[in-house]
């Protein structure tokens, strides 16, 4: 008699619904201080691959920091007419940082993605260019 | 949830006759603030741009500065592209949460089944027996 009891117990048991299961949490993360793509028409085309990239995938919790301590580039965009078209980049330190928090699988989560400038000088310059005759 | 912040220090921004723009010290700008959007220029500062699905799937991208010329005119000549400094991109991704099924596969059924019935058959006995 219990041990049918004990049956059905066991049956009304794995009758009810289970606990939720949950499945993992990652955080996918990339970074670049610099990208450049620039055309003129029927003159140049300068492309600047990304510099100081960076990309991970990782589990919870995350915190990924990219640095690049400084940067000069200067794009020579060519001569259009009598100019010259020159885009001059120099900065001091870039940063970027991306962090994810929550320590179980399935917490809810919450992340950041942040970056840093620092002396940062942009120039998109014309300048007369006199040509030997 | 993702949240994005760029913090500018010390910009100093010159296009062509178009933008003379600086920034001091630790200067924090909202997100997107655009600078100018004309003459085929537009800049952009702490530019965020939100992607995925909002929920299982969230990405955002933080980019310092954004740069994109869209047929600048320059001397009878176009220029276009984009620069980009300071990009920083986080994207979450949760499989999909979903409690399993309230209804019973039939095996469980069986085995429920089973269970009562030799419960009963076992009851019905007992009487026989009493009896």
């Amino acid at each position: 008699m219990n041990y049918c009891f004990a049956i059905a117990s066991l049956s009304l048991t794995f009758a009810l619904p289970a606990a939720p299961l949950f499945a993992a949490t990652t955080i996918t993360t990339s970074a670049y201080a610099l990208f450049s793509d620039i055309h003129v028409t029927s003159a140049v085309r300068v492309t600047v691959r990304p510099l100081a990239e960076t990309s991970g995938t990782a589990s919870l919790p995350y915190n990924a920091d990219n640095q690049v301590l400084s940067l000069g580039t200067s794009i020579d965009l060519g001569l259009v007419g009598v100019t010259r078209v020159g885009l001059g980049i120099d900065s001091g330190l870039l940063t970027s940082n991306s962090t994810a928090n929550g320590t179980l699988p399935g917490d809810t989560t919450a992340g950041s993605a942040v970056s840093q400038a620092n002396d940062l000088a942009i120039n998109l310059l014309t300048k007369v260019s006199i040509l030997p005759a | 949830m993702l949240t994005g912040t760029s913090v500018i220090e010390n910009l100093n921004l010159q296009l062509l006759s178009l933008l003379d723009f600086g920034l001091g010290a630790n200067a924090r700008v909202s997100p997107n603030t655009v600078l100018i959007n004309a003459m085929g220029i537009r800049v952009t500062l702490n530019q965020q741009i939100i992607g995925g699905n909002g929920g299982s799937s969230q990405s955002l991208t933080t980019n310092a500065i954004t740069i994109v010329f869209d047929d600048q005119r320059l001397d009878g000549r176009l220029l276009t592209g984009n620069l980009m400094v300071g990009s920083s991109y986080a994207a979450i991704d949760m499989d999909d949460i979903s409690p399993p099924s309230a209804i019973p596969e039939p095996a469980i059924w069986l085995q429920l089944i089973a269970g009562f019935g030799l419960t009963g058959a076992m009851l019905r006995y007992r009487k026989t027996v009493a009896a």
